[in-house]
């Protein structure tokens, strides 16, 4: 048959619901079916589902008395129908359920706020401008502890706008990427920044530890980062110290790795090598270490050092007592008389014996008192966190008639029982010791001390212990902690040193102590077991058979 | 006005039968020595747990609620008074609802019987009550959810033996389908069968103290879905005489 080129097409509402009908259950079923094989709500998931609500949005509209009577049962007929609208109500569920998960919205109900994070933490982020990314580790075997992360660190990626991002890798599917990475655990957490194409800058990649306050954990690796290669430190290697790569238990590689972990740039120098050629110590040296030096400076030594300071520079010095020739520090020697006379404080040719407080031997001395208002010692209580000294040296501070614009202070103190043992050769050869008075020094004494120039910001602790930070005083072979209080010195120390504390403002929420533990009596006890466990169920109970013996009377 | 005509009918029901009252007691005695347990392990060592009760529930249901709901259609059958049911002018989804509304009531109910637990602790010690709340929130709604899985079976089967032995059946897959991790390698699968399982949206969200709203939609999609579906049951049985 011939049309006319009049004749018009025309559409029906009935045809316009029956395709919003049919597309609508289509691309909900579809996207259900996405859904699934995808196992993530991706944009093509998202976009046919919107088809889908749109298909049978034309049909509410076209036909909106078909639509009501579908739903009102009317018009369901067991078998087709009632499959595709079960699928269906499955398929709106499901929407709103992806939806809902990509939202986030959460509700922290604790007391402790244990989902929330802390004021400190959005300090740190807010100060955050370049991309960074948690990578997670995480088997199929390690799916609860995902999901226990993943509620933290969506935290962290809507606090910044997607600044940082969450990235999870299965290292059995992947053990390329995660040898790569150096995964040593299912579930271990790593951040790092982010390039400009997207992708992991791998020079930057921090292990982010797993502890008991994981907000504290991640906030500090991202402040960490954020201050990464900021800051540099520099360990002598000139005088005969202790090896930052010596691996061995006399060696220090467990802190200069600790030191590298914790975003600063770790090096090593030869002062000696840089005095001979009439050079100085790097402008970017944030503090230079001296751990144990076997000898004293040379004059042009001091030089260096001296100009170092005067520009504001930072020294750690860990000394102990030498039974040698020129040993580093010596009382009357060059350097330690430069450093009285300039900062005011040295070391002391005395080894400390405390038979107040000690370990094995009154020469394995403990921290008795430290002086908390100094941030080097503010972690530092010795109740919880003392530090141990094997065969300490006696510091020399003064606290009054100080050099002009120096202050000085003191970190650790002995008990008032300790003395200096000044016979250090009698000690070294018979390892005897006695209180002489009028010979010894008598206690309490420092070993361990501060000083900074307020007007160029130079700043020095000395530390009467060379071998405090040795690895075999800081870790056990099997990676344990021993003497916690060591480290919090080392650490403490650096931070105050070169002014980390400023760039990390942050106070870890203490989650699980605010909330008490339970104490209660015998007696009480006893009640509660006769209310809960005999007197409710029994009661129940009884009433149940009341009920039944009524019915049974009718 | 229908559901509300049904849920009043099926509250009462619940109320003047002394199955209930066993299943009360047995909740009850079950959560009394797990409390009592739990309380005398925590001495002095650590705080209280708020979520100890919901989460001994959590695993209670997956046998409790096919109990309950066991009962539900096939009474309503053995006793014919399901024809008249579903030959009255009103809609199934109706009389689901209803039905749904009376046992998750009775749920409710039981669920403040364990109140009594948080009293205890309140007066021994200082519980974290929003994390109580939270909970105890996720519970009801998780509770919810596990009834109306039972009442799909319910409405399957004459049986009630049968329905109560495949709605624990059911529910222990879901229960079970959060160590999906442990029998898939491939995480992407394991994700899909934890999403789907009921711990899976309370232990580490209600029970931790944290709601979430993909959660709430969860437990309220379950419902949704599953009370449809058993509407959808009765209506092919209506059809079909």
């Amino acid at each position: 048959m011939k049309r006319t080129a009049s004749a018009s097409i025309v559409i029906r509402r009935r045809t316009l619901g029956m395709l919003g009908n049919i597309l609508g259950v289509a691309g909900v079923v579809v996207g259900v079916i996405g859904l699934i094989w995808t196992g993530a709500p991706g944009n093509t998931v998202i976009a046919t589902f919107a088809f889908g609500i749109g298909g049978i949005l034309l049909w509410a509209v076209a036909t909106p008395q078909e639509f009501t009577g579908f739903f009102s049962g009317r018009q369901v007929r067991f078998g087709t129908m009632a499959i595709v609208s079960t699928i269906l109500l499955i398929g709106i569920v499901a929407l709103v359920y992806l939806q809902l998960l990509r939202a986030a919205w959460t509700f922290d109900a604790t007391q402790a706020t244990r989902y929330t994070l802390s004021p400190e933490t959005e300090r740190v982020l807010s100060r955050l401008s370049s991309p960074m990314r948690i990578i997670g580790f995480y088997s199929s075997r390690a799916l609860t502890t995902r999901e226990i992360d993943d509620q933290f660190f969506r935290l962290y990626e809507t606090a910044t706008n997607g600044l940082i991002s969450r990235e999870y890798i299965d290292p059995d599917e992947q053990p390329a990427i995660a040898r790569r990475y150096g995964v040593q655990y299912d579930g271990q957490v790593f951040l790092a920044n982010v390039r400009d194409d997207g992708t992991v800058d791998l020079a930057t990649l921090a292990r982010v530890p797993r502890g008991d306050a994981q907000e504290r954990d991640i906030t500090e690796a991202i402040a960490r980062q954020m201050i990464a290669g900021r800051l540099t430190i520099y360990f002598d290697i000139g005088l005969g110290e202790r090896g930052p790569l010596d691996t061995t238990q006399e060696g220090i590689s467990a802190v200069f790795a600790g030191v590298q972990e914790s975003g600063i740039n770790a090096r090593t120098l030869d002062l000696a090598q840089i005095a001979a050629q009439g050079g100085d110590i790097p402008p970017d040296a944030s503090a230079v270490l001296f751990v144990r030096p076997l000898r004293d400076l040379t004059e042009s030594e001091i030089q260096t050092v001296a100009r170092y300071l005067d520009a504001g520079g930072a020294l750690l010095l860990l000394t102990d007592v030498l039974f040698s020739e020129q040993p580093f520090l010596s009382e009357s020697g060059a350097f330690n008389q430069f450093l009285l006379e300039n900062y005011g404080i040295g070391a002391l040719d005395a080894v400390v014996v405390d038979p107040g407080l000690s370990a094995q031997t009154p020469l394995d001395v403990i921290s008795a008192y430290v002086f908390a208002e100094s941030d080097i010692a503010a972690r530092l209580d010795p109740a919880v966190s003392p530090t141990l000294f094997s065969v300490a040296r006696a510091v020399d501070v003064k606290l009054s008639e100080t050099p002009s614009n120096i202050a000085t202070g003191r970190v650790i103190f002995t008990t008032d029982q300790a003395y200096g043992e000044t016979n250090l050769t009698l000690l070294g050869e018979t390892n005897t010791f006695q209180y002489d008075e009028g010979v010894d020094l008598p206690g309490p004494l420092t070993t361990v001390a501060w000083s900074t120039n307020v007007q160029t910001g130079a700043k020095l602790v000395l530390i009467g212990d060379g071998d405090f930070v040795a690895n075999g005083r800081i870790v056990t072979t099997d990676g344990a902690v021993t003497v916690p209080g060591n480290g919090i010195l080392f650490t403490d120390s650096v931070v105050w040193l070169t002014e980390l504390s400023e760039e990390i403002d942050f106070q870890p929420q203490l989650y699980g102590q605010a909330l008490p533990l339970i104490f209660v009596s015998q007696q009480q006890m006893d009640l509660i077991a006769f209310i809960t466990i005999i007197f409710m169920p029994t009661a129940v109970l009884l009433i149940g058979i009341g009920v039944w013996m009524r019915r049974s009377r009718r | 006005m229908t559901s509300w005509i049904v849920f009043r009918r099926e509250i009462a029901q619940f109320l003047t039968t002394p199955f209930a009252y066993v299943i009360g007691a047995a909740v009850l005695l079950l959560t009394g020595i797990l409390f009592n347990r739990d309380l005398n392990i925590s001495f002095s060592t650590k705080p209280a747990d708020p979520a100890l009760v919901p989460s001994i529930l959590s695993f209670a249901m997956v046998f409790f609620a096919p109990l309950l709901t066991m009962r539900m259609f096939a009474e309503e059958r053995r006793e014919g008074t399901m024809e008249l049911l579903l030959t009255a002018p009103v809609r199934e989804l109706s009389i689901v609802l209803g039905k749904f509304l009376g046992a998750w009531a009775y749920f409710t109910l039981l669920l403040l019987f364990t109140g009594i637990y948080q009293i205890i602790l309140v007066n021994i010690t200082a519980p974290d009550l929003g994390h109580a709340l939270s909970a105890y929130i996720g519970i009801w709604l998780y509770g919810g959810a596990t009834l109306t899985v039972g009442m799909v079976f319910s409405a399957l089967t004459e049986n009630q033996i049968v329905a109560a032995f495949l709605g624990m059946v059911a529910l222990m897959l879901l229960w079970l389908a959060d160590q999906a991790g442990q029998l898939f390698s491939n995480i992407d699968v394991a994700i899909i069968f934890r999403t789907m399982s009921l711990q899976g949206h309370f232990s580490t969200s209600f029970a931790s103290g944290l709601m979430r709203a993909e959660d709430v939609a969860f437990f309220a999609g379950i419902i949704a879905v599953m009370l449809f579906i058993t509407a959808q049951i009765l209506e092919s049985q209506r059809w079909h005489g």
